[in-house]
């Protein structure tokens, strides 16, 4: 068992601020108003890697059951019994209607390796290196006025919960920004104490907003010496530049910090950090759904890594096994397959938590977050194709209930294995205009769509091509605003 | 036929690494500078195309309604160098600014707090200033802030410097309330001395103090503390320079100074340095090298230096052995600790050779011997004898030669050795050669077509050269398997081996193969064999190369700097690679590669 080693002071990381405009406090709204205003929409996405072992992981739907929608076949989840799957079972029955099961989403130009950067970019090329895709949706989420009119006290709640130290560095996300430098990799917060630090704890809060004050206080000072010192300075543009940089983050330090936390008693103190690696997700997703419901943060990334899984030990190796043994053969799954189990009782319990809130409208807080849960891998034989993802939520912006396979037929497999379906690109697409985001608020690097489309091996391209040339379309049927 | 699940697993982890594994064989390398034999060496050389590039990055766009400033876009390239001998053309790779790295914001606290504040407790304090991966790949070292830096440290500032000053730190006068103003002028010229690392001029001190005049005592520390330390003075190494030639600027000696410190031991420089830079002592190339071999000997020098290993050899991500492997061969505890302690070991021989015997680039990829720290180790090296603490000399081992047949080199996490790893880390670590990632539908395709071959009735070696035949692969997996054989002697936990053992289970041998002998087709650089009777013998080549000598030259540029090589850099990395070529002390190119033109000189625009 990983040994939880608590920092001596937690980090306000990417305490971009924050309270809302009009901070969503439904027992403070007045009855009529309640009866009026919808929840804002919020954003939530729970993320593992290496992939799944496909014979367990997806609903066995005969062919001659799916229903053609749209160019997309489905079949509704409530006529796949409390068991849609080996690994998606009855956990899920609770919130079955409101979520999809969404199959035949393919990252377009894979590298082959493992890169957590894939279902938040759509790029399998590690931005970090300089090649990716530098932007992930929910740091474009962040930096966005229109999702954020106001600046929150945390614009994105990033957690690895328990995983002090994962396969991708320490304390790493599967988020990047390219803000300051082209992919850079923003960290996440392990510990669920820290978070109710941060931003439940009233007593801590007192001592933040004090030193805050402090902080602020003295930064005009700083800014005074600087550009009285710069002005006798004869230095290189590029390194006035980066000098420059530094003070102008300095100013967006006391900007976040000015912020003062909502005060919520949604959450309750976790404690130490629990030893056991279930317990410390579970404390976490608590912290998330508190901090979604105060209205501390409108976006939420969860990350089960290697080092906060169950079982604990290599991953890796089980995942490249390969499937175990059909269902039924009396025989027992594979590793990779026990592992899923263990990541979607995670995922399930998320959305049990998120649907328990009730808001002002009546409607639940899982009903006003759109949720995506994706991996960084197909398979785990790095095969980037057919991800495992379940979309949920969406306050009517998407339909719910159904499986919805995105591979046209006749299956077409391309330089790959396994039938081919669309861009992965689309499924974020479809969320940033679930979120309410248009085109121009979300495409970066002065390209249409999101995400890289350079379609790699060229055998695959004349596939996806029609889904390219309209990337910025939604994914149909499941969008539906 | 498809593969047994238990055999696809291993030929799959045998193939198919983690990003960021040792060999690292998905990333591109970059070639050094200077490794080509026609690239020529010492004054006057020239150098041709390289692709030792700063890493390129697209042009950035500010985000509209960011709550973030604009993003930098890259810097610009430098002119390249053409005469090393025209000293105007020297030093114009270097850049003005850039901030300073974890270990040596670290470092340089420690230095100011002396023992108020031990490092230990300030790696703790710091424990939330981001920092990713640099240890392990200087391209990921960010040389601007970023928020969440920028962040870390305003609370750094005011929960560490800020409410807990020593006020004795900032002279007698300044535990005194009220602080006068003669106070607040000599706090500013000795403690911002020390915290900016140069002599504050008249008019910065003015400034400084004009600032907290008239605040209550306890505010005005905290603001001039605040000032001193969030400052970019603080967190940059900012080189003004004194007079402007052309395309690179003079330093002041006090930068100098700061280049030879930060260099050497990590931190801001001692007293000696200081007062050398006071008297103007850092004028000549005579007068820098005594400061730089002075440094370079202590052990802060060792500790910091030894950081280079870990970066060129990437052992952040050495495998750990499967520990149940390990138990089988070695039944002592070993297990889990395998892998960090045969890192340790890496270190502690690189450190003895370098600092100990003052060995040669030779010496050090040569000589057969090792500090077991345990009896695990003691078996793997079978040396006579297990070290105990105190105990700094090596013992004598029969395999094991020199850096690169250290265990840390050779460890694999499955029960078979990994001949694409140990090639890959060889190609692209140790000769700096380029590696394309693999075409992964190929290899995909390659699984497929392969369905009957059996780890268990094929020796390993054969198996991957049998994965890897297809015309796509043998692209790259020409050069990096017969490298990877030579290393078949030993075994995935560094064991030397005479044959290739297949268990059936932890106790019952199945069958043995014998191993690939010689080994043909090794391509190192022009000139040298292609075919070796043994991991020794290879080596001993490689470590004769002039690319292994221009690599680990290449790598030791980028560790001291943070940054990768250009054009600019081809002189300097020429004078340190002719160190080595000279048989002369691997200590010798350290010093080379800070104490040369360059330092003297940055870019002027």
């Amino acid at each position: 068992m990983k040994a939880f080693a608590t920092p001596r002071r937690h980090f306000l990381r990417g305490l971009g601020g924050f309270t809302l405009a009009v901070p969503f406090m439904p027992s403070l709204a007045p009855r009529s108003a309640q009866a009026a205003a919808r929840p804002p929409m919020r954003f939530a996405m729970m993320l593992s890697l290496f992939g799944c072992d496909r014979t367990r992981w997806w609903p066995s739907v005969p062919e001659e059951a799916l229903v053609q929608n749209m160019g997309v076949y489905t079949a509704k989840l409530a006529d796949l019994g409390p068991t849609m799957s080996y690994v998606l079972g009855p956990a899920f029955d609770p919130v079955k209607r409101k979520m999809n099961i969404v199959r035949g989403l393919d990252e377009v130009s894979p590298n082959g390796m493992h890169n957590s950067s894939l279902p938040t970019t759509g790029s399998a090329n590690a931005p970090s290196g300089g090649s990716g895709f530098g932007y992930s949706i929910d740091c474009v989420l962040e930096e966005s006025p229109k999702f954020y009119p106001a600046t929150p006290v945390a614009g994105v709640l990033r957690t690895v919960p328990g995983d002090a130290g994962s396969i991708w560095g320490d304390q790493s996300s599967y988020s990047y920004s390219s803000r300051g430098q082209k992919g850079q990799h923003i960290q996440a917060e392990w510990s669920p104490k820290n978070i109710y630090d941060r931003l439940f704890n009233v007593a801590a809060l007192a001592k933040i907003d004090a030193r805050n004050a402090r902080i602020t206080g003295a930064t005009a000072r700083v800014f005074d010496n600087y550009k009285q010192t710069m002005a006798s300075r004869r230095i290189a543009s590029d390194d006035r530049r980066r000098l420059d940089s530094y003070m102008s983050l300095i100013s967006q330090v006391d900007k976040a910090l000015a912020v003062k936390p909502v005060e919520c008693g949604r959450a309750t103190d976790p404690g130490t950090p629990p030893t056991g690696v279930e317990a410390v997700h579970s404390a976490m997703i608590d912290m998330e759904v508190a901090a979604l419901a105060c209205g501390s943060t409108k976006v939420v990334m969860h990350a089960i890594t290697q080092g906060s899984s169950d079982p604990k030990e290599d991953l890796h190796g089980p995942a490249h096994e390969g499937p175990g043994p059909k269902d039924g053969a009396g025989l027992p799954p594979s590793k990779a397959a026990i592992h899923n189990v263990w990541q979607m009782t995670r995922v399930a319990e998320f959305l049990k938590k998120l649907d328990a809130i009730t808001e002002a409208d009546g409607s639940t807080l899982l009903d006003n977050t759109l949720f995506i849960y994706s991996n960084e891998d197909g398979n785990g034989s790095h095969e980037h194709v057919d991800l495992p993802t379940i979309v949920a939520g969406g306050q009517d912006r998407i339909r719910t209930g159904y499986l919805m396979d995105f591979r046209p037929r006749p299956f077409y497999k391309g330089a790959f294995r396994t039938p081919l379906g669309r861009p992965y690109n689309q499924l974020l697409v479809t969320a940033f205009k679930t979120l309410g985001l248009a085109e121009a608020d979300y495409q970066k690097f002065g390209q249409k769509g999101f995400g890289p489309y350079d379609v790699v091996p060229v055998a695959n391209a004349a596939h996806y091509a029609p889904s390219i040339a309209r990337r910025d379309d939604p994914l149909p049927f499941l969008f539906n605003a | 036929m498809s593969l047994a699940a238990g055999s696809r697993l291993v030929l799959f982890a045998t193939l198919m690494p983690l990003t960021g594994c040792v060999g690292d064989i998905g990333t591109t390398g970059e070639t050094p500078i200077g490794a080509s034999p026609s690239g020529g060496e010492g004054a006057g050389a020239t150098t041709g195309p390289s692709t030792g590039t700063m890493n390129p990055a697209p042009a950035m766009t500010t985000v509209p309604g960011s709550p973030l400033p604009p993003a930098l876009a890259p810097d610009k390239a430098p002119p390249a160098v053409t005469n090393c001998a025209d000293v105007r053309q020297r030093g114009v790779a270097r850049p003005g600014a850039r901030r300073l790295s974890r270990a040596e914001l670290v470092a340089t606290l420690a230095d100011i707090f002396g023992t108020k504040r031990d490092v230990g407790y300030l790696e703790k304090d710091l424990a939330n200033y981001p920092e990713i991966a640099e240890m392990n790949d200087v391209t990921k070292f960010e040389t601007a802030h970023t928020f969440e830096q920028a962040m870390a440290w305003a609370i750094f500032v005011d929960d560490v410097i800020g409410q807990k000053f020593p006020r004795e730190l900032g002279g007698v006068c300044f535990t005194k309330t009220p602080i006068t103003d003669q106070c607040w002028t000599d706090f500013f010229t000795n403690f911002g001395r020390t915290v900016w690392r140069r002599p504050l001029t008249s008019a910065e001190v003015d400034m400084l103090s004009a600032a907290v005049k008239g605040q209550p005592t306890t505010d005005a520390v905290y603001t001039a503390l605040s000032m001193l330390f969030r400052a970019p003075e603080f967190l940059f190494h900012i080189e003004n320079g004194t007079s402007q030639d052309g395309a690179h600027a003079r330093l002041t000696s006090h930068e100098i100074a700061n280049r030879i410190s930060y260099g050497t031991i990590g931190s801001m420089p001692d007293k000696v340095l200081a007062d050398a830079a006071d008297a103007g002592q850092l004028a000549t190339l005579a007068q820098v090298e005594a400061q730089v071999r002075r440094l370079i000997e202590t052990p802060r020098a060792k500790t910091k230096l030894l950081r280079l290993f870990a970066e060129w050899l990437n052992l952040e991500h050495v495998l750990q052995p499967d520990p149940a492997f390990v138990d089988i061969f070695l039944r002592t505890g070993l297990t889990n600790q395998a892998a960090i302690m045969f890192k340790a070991e890496l270190l502690e021989y690189a450190g003895h050779v370098i600092w100990t015997e003052k060995g040669t680039f030779k010496d050090l990829m040569t000589r057969k011997i090792a500090f077991p720290r345990h009896e695990g180790m003691r078996m793997v090296f079978e040396a006579p004898t297990v070290l105990t603490k105190d105990v700094v000399t090596p013992v004598a081992v029969p395999y094991h030669a020199g850096l690169l047949l250290r265990p840390a080199m050779l460890l694999n996490s499955n029960r078979e050795s990994s001949p694409i790893l140990r090639g890959a880390l060889m190609k692209r670590r140790v000769l700096c050669d380029q590696l394309k990632s693999p075409d992964f539908a190929a290899v995909a395709q390659r699984f497929d077509e392969l369905g009957d071959l059996d780890p268990n009735k094929t020796p390993n070696w054969k198996l991957v050269e049998q994965l890897t035949a297809a015309p796509q692969c043998q692209t790259c997996h020409k050069e990096i398997n017969p490298m990877g054989f030579a290393f078949e002697e030993f075994n995935s936990i560094g064991m030397h081996r005479t044959d290739q053992i297949v268990y059936k289970d932890p106790y019952t041998i199945l069958t043995r193969f014998p191993l690939p002998t010689p080994v043909s087709g090794v391509v190192i650089e022009d000139g040298t064999p292609t075919t070796y009777s043994s991991a020794q013998q290879l080596t001993e080549t490689i470590g004769s190369s002039n690319k292994a000598r221009s690599c680990t030259t290449t790598y030791t540029l980028r560790h001291l700097e943070r940054r990768l090589e250009t054009q600019a850099d081809s002189c300097l990395i020429n004078e340190a690679v002719k160190v080595l070529q000279d048989g002369k002390p691997v200590l010798d190119m350290f010093v080379k590669a800070i104490a040369n033109e360059d330092i003297f000189w940055r870019r002027a625009e």
